[in-house]
């Protein structure tokens, strides 16, 4: 605790501002679309979620205050608790929509598999921080076996509930971290074809129908207009007509007459994208790439190799999800129920990303103090 | 196992940022995306989603009304309730099931199937589960309103058809317009804007007027939610306003038809098949068109499976079959009026001329009866008209010849279509394309020249066949009616005429339609008497074949005539009493009264046997129905 006192006096010299700022300024943006979505008929939605942000401003500032170095031995923990609320849901939860994916707290509806996408990035982290010396041509198939077990077990119960998206979410961040942490280029060979031939196999063995319809009426939206490919269309037709300006503040008219299905959850890009046009979605877009670079930034400054795992692990997490949901608002991606980090509706998303968005903070901070 | 240097990262950071570079990347590909949907393609969205918002409502334009010549409705409009369901709103689609199987009383293979077709559609489809709903289930839907929110009910005006089955042939039906009529449609009444599930006519009157009858769909622009529901209170100014264009009524048709004309012959056809027209002489218009049997045109408008329909068309008693249009028969002794008529006047004869009649008539080795074996004798036109004596209209036939016999059919009409209904698209004296009523059948004459073309027969046999309307003779009753008409007024033909009237929804006239004369015969002084004393005969003396179509205080005329089903040398008596259909078809044809014709009549009884049993009487309704009412209306 001497060392850091050349590097800063408080807590607030060493505070990555420029990074906490940069997340305020998105869930401003996304509190401001949620307003347009909401405000006609169902302005509680935008009051509830301004207490999910305030309640995950202070757990992103909290965890920055905490030392990192804590999870290393909270990781394994974390991970069990996580596993059990993903069983405990499979058995006592709470059906809509045709999966079972809460779980009624009473006061508040908590959604164990976002928790699950945070144990993994921490339990990883510590498993390739902790554990033994990288080889030096990187991590190969064997070397890699826990790491499969850590993902898939979860993995393969999210995708029971059933939650395609979130599973796959998972796998994106694993993958990201696997990745940072070398592998052999055999080995990365190895799965890439080992994806390739089990994804048409696991299309037509494990997918449910409605997965099935989602992914074909991707590749088809016009299949089925009125039916799986509508949310695609309009969600289109919605970013489309934007234009390059958009059609102003509250004047959306797509998600306003409801057009655009769940217009303050998974497709709250789309509203943004019909009132600010081009324009906002560009500075979006811009404000997410530099989340990216600042995130990126703290992880090969950290001062461990925890640090850096877990940096990258938690901004991956926040960009994956900005990836596949935009690309699935925008007719890039099947229509998969993927939050957008800070923007869409939701306390467990917002309390994830504020977990990452801590982790973030906390390894930022730290670089500086030994 | 060594552990590593937990404070080395010189391995990880080229990595992060490749990773980072990577996640840029992606951004990026959103970035593209993003300029290619809202820039590139932006118009087009912009479009598509004032399509979504405003919703353009379609009001529909109430058919014209039909109506007989004396301004009684026959073809109204009343609304159907149909009821959809759209999956997408229901909160438990079961659940509402539950509460709509309460009012409708679904058995259960029905339930399962309207269901199944639900959850078979796309979630944001209507799919109609009640088609025609009465009011009282109707009510019951409106009160559980609030259960049934996915639930919605389609008003569209249908035809109402008055009288059931007794116009069906003339008026027709309305049905759902298909894929192909659709197309056809659309090219020939572009402003008319077809659409699938219109009703169109398809047959009758309904489909011949059709371009008349169909109003024009009005519209109304609003700005509607995702439910298609209209915005009152958008709280958008901009989405605030609508526009309307409203729906214009179809003309209001005016038939020539009698109803009560129409009823009476409708229901002294009662169980028979066969059919009767009748047209006024003086004019040309049809004052009645009965063909039974027929169907209830309301059936069409309500609910029919593809299966229920083949049943009905394949009915053996072709209740589609417009019996006084769309099928001809041999016209049989009926033709004998033609007959007289041209021998006195080719002069070949005279009133006084006597032929021996004795019951056979001998050429080469063929030997022709009468149907009275013992023969009438020797006897005048007028008797040989009152008795039918076959013999001696043979011996006329051989007279005048086959073609004299052609032209003289022709003339009377015979041999071609009437064009009925045609009267609508005569601009200026033409035509402008010729439509077939209800697949009218144009009849055939035979001629020397027909006789060489198909080589079987000889013109002499068939000059024989021929002079009593039998062989290869073919005749529909709307011509054997108007050739009845060409007596009465004096050689005078008018088109028979169907459309008398049409007027718009104010009751505005918008068009009339007089009589066209056709063709205009000059008749020697003396021949019509003679045909007329011989008709008046028929009906209204002793040994005539027609006494059953008198009419007390009014002079008919008429004459009967057998229409052979089958060569009568093919049949034994027993053959025909086991099988009715191949008996005889019984003709009439009338004219009244006879001093001053106002009407004249056509009757077919298949499989009637005998004209003055079977058919006469038929005639004699009529008549007496038209004619009573008319001099109680004149007095």
């Amino acid at each position: 605790m001497e060392r850091n006192k050349s590097a800063g006096d408080k807590f607030s010299d060493n505070f990555d501002w420029s990074f906490f700022g940069v997340v305020i300024l998105l869930c401003l943006l996304g509190l401001m679309t949620l307003y347009s979505s909401t405000y006609l008929n169902q302005v509680e939605i935008f009051y509830k979620q301004l207490i999910f942000f305030a309640a995950g401003i202070f757990i992103a500032v909290v965890i920055s205050a905490i030392d990192y170095r804590i999870f290393e031995r909270l990781a394994w923990p974390f991970y069990w608790i996580s596993l059990i609320l993903l069983l405990a849901v499979a058995l006592f939860g709470k059906r809509a929509l045709g999966s079972q994916r809460w779980l009624d707290l009473g006061f508040i509806h908590l959604q164990p598999s976002e928790l699950v996408k945070f144990a993994v990035v921490l339990v990883l982290a510590r498993f390739y921080s902790h554990t033994k010396v990288t080889p030096a041509d990187g991590y190969g198939l064997k070397d890699l076996v826990p790491v499969f077990v850590i993902v898939l077990v979860p993995m393969g119960l999210i995708f029971a509930q059933p939650d395609l998206g979130t599973a796959l979410m998972v796998s994106f961040v694993a993958a990201a971290i696997i990745f940072f942490c070398q592998l052999r280029w055999s080995t990365l060979i190895g799965i890439l074809v080992f994806i390739s031939v089990s994804t048409p196999l696991a299309y037509n063995f494990v997918l449910k129908e409605y997965q099935k319809d989602r992914v074909r009426t991707f590749l088809d939206p016009q299949r089925d207009p009125l039916g799986e490919g509508y949310h695609s269309i309009q969600s289109m037709i919605a970013v489309g007509s934007g234009q390059v300006f958009g059609k102003g503040f509250l004047k959306g008219t797509q998600s306003k007459l409801e057009f655009l299905p769940k217009h303050h959850t998974d497709f709250i890009f789309s509203a943004f994208a019909e009132e600010w046009g081009f324009f906002g979605a560009a500075v979006v877009l811009g404000i997410f790439g530099l989340l990216v670079l600042m995130g990126v930034d703290i992880a090969r400054k950290a001062k461990d190799r925890f640090g850096a795992v877990l940096a990258i692990g938690a901004i991956a997490l926040i960009i994956w999800h900005v990836i596949v949901n935009i690309g699935m608002e925008i007719g890039l991606l099947p229509v998969v129920g993927v939050a957008l980090p800070f923007f869409s509706y939701g306390g467990s998303s917002m309390i994830t990303n504020m977990l990452a968005v801590g982790i973030l903070l906390s390894v930022s901070y730290r670089r500086h103090i030994f | 196992m060594r552990l590593g240097d937990p404070y080395n990262l010189s391995d990880l950071r080229p990595r992060a940022i490749f990773l980072g570079s990577f996640f840029i990347f992606m951004l990026f590909l959103l970035f593209s995306r993003m300029w290619y949907l809202q820039i590139w393609k932006g118009e087009q969205y912009r479009q598509f989603a004032d399509q979504n918002r405003f919703k353009i409502k379609r009001i529909a334009a109430p058919r014209g009304q039909i109506y007989d010549r004396n301004g009684n409705l026959i073809a109204d409009n009343r609304p159907r309730f149909d009821v959809n369901f759209t999956r997408a709103y229901a909160a438990n689609v079961t659940g509402e099931f539950e509460q709509l199987q309460k009012i409708f009383n679904w058995n259960a293979e029905d339930y399962q199937k309207k269901l199944d077709q639900v959850k078979k559609a796309g979630p944001y489809q209507p799919v109609q589960i009640a088609r025609d709903v009465p009011w009282d289930q109707l009510a019951q839907i409106e009160a559980h309103s609030l259960d049934l929110g996915s639930v919605d009910i389609d008003v569209l005006a249908v035809r109402d058809y008055l009288y059931g089955d007794s116009f069906f042939h003339v008026i027709g039906y309305t049905g759902e317009i298909n894929d192909r009529e659709l197309k056809i449609l659309k090219e020939k009444y572009p402003k008319r804007e077809y659409r699938l599930g219109d009703s169109i006519g398809v047959i009758g009157v309904e489909n011949l007027y059709e371009g008349v009858l169909r109003g024009r769909d009005g519209e109304e622009f609003i700005v509607v939610d995702v439910k298609g529901r209209p915005v009152k209170k958008s709280g958008l100014k901009l989405f605030d306003q609508s526009t309307r264009k409203n729906a214009e009524a179809g003309f209001e048709v005016y038939l020539t038809l009698d109803l009560e004309l129409q009823l009476a012959a409708y229901r002294a056809l009662e169980g028979k098949r066969g059919a009767a027209v009748a047209i006024d002489p003086k004019t040309g218009e049809v004052l009645a068109m009965v063909s039974r049997p027929g169907l209830d045109p309301n059936l069409f408008t309500t609910e029919i499976s593809p299966g229920e329909l083949k049943t009905i068309q394949d009915r053996p008693d072709k209740p589609f079959l417009d019996r006084t249009l769309a099928e001809h028969y041999p016209p049989g002794s009926t033709f004998k009026i033609v007959m007289a008529t041209a021998a006195l006047e080719s002069q070949v004869i005279t009133p006084e001329t006597i032929i021996n009649c004795p019951g056979t008539y001998r050429l080469g080795r063929r030997v022709w009866h009468d149907h009275n074996h013992a023969g009438f004798g020797p006897i005048n036109v007028v008797k040989a008209i009152q008795k039918s004596s076959n013999v001696f209209f043979f011996n006329i036939g051989m007279m005048l010849g086959l073609d004299t016999m052609y032209e003289w059919a022709s003339r009377f009409g015979l041999g071609r279509r009437t064009n009925l209904g045609n009267e609508l698209f005569i601009d200026h004296g033409r035509i402008q394309s010729l439509k077939r009523f209800n697949h009218e059948q144009s009849g055939f004459i035979p001629n020397s020249a027909w006789v060489d073309a198909v080589g079987n027969t000889t013109v002499a046999a068939e000059t024989i066949n021929a002079g009593i309307g039998q062989g290869a003779f073919l005749a529909s009753i709307t011509q054997l009616a108007r050739m009845m008409t060409l007596i009465g007024n004096e050689g005078k033909v008018f088109q028979p005429q169907l459309l008398k009237e049409i007027r718009d929804q104010t009751g505005k006239r918008v068009k009339s339609f007089h009589a066209v004369l056709e063709n205009q015969i000059q008749f020697h002084p003396g021949t019509l008497e003679t045909v007329k004393k011989g008709i008046s005969a028929v009906v209204n003396e002793a040994g005539g074949t027609a006494w059953r179509a008198r009419v007390q205080g009014i002079e008919v005329g008429g004459k009967t005539g057998t229409s052979q089903v089958v060569s009568l040398t093919k049949v034994t008596k027993e053959d025909l009493a086991k099988n009715e259909s191949l008996r005889d078809h019984a003709l009439f044809v009338g004219l009244a009264p006879l001093d001053n014709p106002q009407i004249a009549v056509a009757v077919i009884v298949e499989n009637g046997e005998s004209g003055g049993h079977a058919a006469a009487p038929v005639a004699k309704v009529m008549i007496e129905n038209y004619l009573k009412r008319e001099s109680r209306r004149g007095s």
